[in-house]
């Protein structure tokens, strides 16, 4: 293991690098911190809360209500990094079939059909874990040469975007790489739910979220 | 390079890790472990917004219509850094020439009413670090970074006899005396920005981080 450095700072860069702009979040306390996160109730009936579970984390839950409820986590469209150079990792554990994930950067506007995004997507949108891109068109789903299966089992990704091409990489192995319909505008991290079974609570956890520039 | 904890990243398991704070200014507002003060107007004449741009961090803005307003920022006198171990790392950038005619002014670092700064005087060309002992009095040393508007990573230290600031990770000014003091009192995470003009200027900050040594 290295020495420590004074700082958490000068363990991330050098103090002679004015290093970009960064967030991590652990998701523990006694409710979402507001002050930076806002979600965004796109179809009625999701919320996002504090879980009260051994490595809970965030919980996105959505309603058994009717017209696919879903939501969306955000910074209030504060859009500080750059698609073009930044790192994203963080974790999802879905907790039920019939749903959508998707977590990642996106850029500002309708939270719902997002104009510019490089995400990681589980679940009902795609047929196994993909690499979800958009460039002010329509939303390109990448998948990796062997499929990595949707499932409920935990996992960490990490995303990284270069000037030319978005990579990302679930629990340190397997990678998508993608080099076309690459984000271009600002974003913000994004974290989304959407039920696709109108009949059950629809929920997934995260429990760490970190974002820079590179 | 790997750790296995946060906390080790600073200090070794077999101590026990002192006091420390940190703020990557990034988010839909600013976090409520701040509090903003002004001794003239408010919100509404120094406004303070994260800023939605890449890098941007939170800018802050000096009153618009009062000449020698000041704005400050602190833990509402919570003063947990000893005021003779003690450290910040701090990025900030002055979003306009505060040495023309746009004359504005920002302190940054650890204060009580005793403090350790690094500072923009409108009475000097350079980054300062400066120090002042309530019971004593107040010392300035000039670092050689010229004050401009780009981005820069201050950090200071002092151990109650020796007061150092870097300016982009080198060494750059020393002080040695009217340093913080016990006696004088411990203290807090602060930034100020003063105008001198009643004019709406900003300075950004996307970093802050303290601890006790």
């Amino acid at each position: 293991m290295p020495s420590p450095s004074p700082s958490i700072y000068e363990n991330l860069s050098s103090s002679g690098i004015v290093h970009g702009q960064r967030v991590l979040d652990n998701f523990t306390g006694k409710e979402i911190d507001t002050d930076r996160w806002t979600f965004f109730n796109i179809a009625t009936g999701a919320s996002a809360v504090s879980a009260n579970t051994l490595d809970g984390g965030l919980l996105l839950i959505t309603s058994a209500g009717s017209s696919s409820p879903s939501g969306y986590l955000g910074f209030n469209n504060i859009c500080q990094y750059n698609p073009s150079g930044f790192r994203f990792i963080s974790t999802c554990k879905k907790n039920s079939n019939a749903m959508g994930i998707r977590g990642g950067i996106g850029s500002a506007d309708n939270p719902a059909t997002i104009p510019h995004m490089a995400v990681m997507s589980e679940g009902s949108f795609v047929s196994s874990r993909a690499l979800t891109t958009n460039n002010g068109g329509s939303y390109v789903d990448t998948y990796a040469a062997t499929p990595i299966p949707l499932s409920q089992t935990e996992f960490v990704y990490d995303i990284v975007g270069t000037p030319s091409s978005i990579v990302l990489t679930i629990d340190g192995k397997l990678s998508i790489t993608k080099t076309t319909a690459l984000p271009t505008l600002k974003c913000q991290p994004v974290f989304y739910i959407q039920s696709r079974d109108n009949s059950l609570v629809k929920s997934w956890n995260c429990k760490y979220m970190e974002v820079y520039n590179t | 390079m790997t750790f296995d904890s946060v906390y080790e990243m600073t200090t070794p398991i077999t101590e026990v890790r002192k006091q420390r704070f940190w703020d990557d200014f990034s988010g839909n507002d600013l976090n409520s472990r701040w509090k903003i003060s002004y001794s003239a107007g408010n919100v509404t004449n120094s406004p303070h917004t994260m800023s939605s741009e890449i890098d941007g961090g939170m800018v802050w803005h000096t009153n618009n219509t009062n000449a020698t307003a000041y704005n400050i920022m602190d833990t509402n006198s919570k003063y947990t850094f000893d005021a003779e171990s003690c450290g910040f790392i701090t990025s900030i950038k002055m979003n306009y020439d505060s040495m023309g005619s746009e004359n504005y002014s920002s302190s940054i670092g650890l204060h009580e009413d005793s403090y350790i700064i690094i500072n923009t005087s409108t009475a000097g060309t350079y980054f300062q670090l400066q120090c002042r002992n309530n019971l004593v009095g107040t010392s300035t040393a000039d670092t050689t970074v010229k004050i401009d508007t780009d981005w820069h990573t201050f950090k200071a230290t002092t151990n109650g006899t020796r007061a150092v600031a870097y300016v982009d990770g080198v060494l750059d000014a020393t002080l040695t005396s009217t340093l913080p003091s016990h006696e004088a009192g411990n203290l807090e995470p602060f930034w100020q920005l003063t105008n001198n003009t009643a004019t709406d200027w900003t300075a950004s900050i996307k970093y802050f981080e303290a601890w006790n040594i």
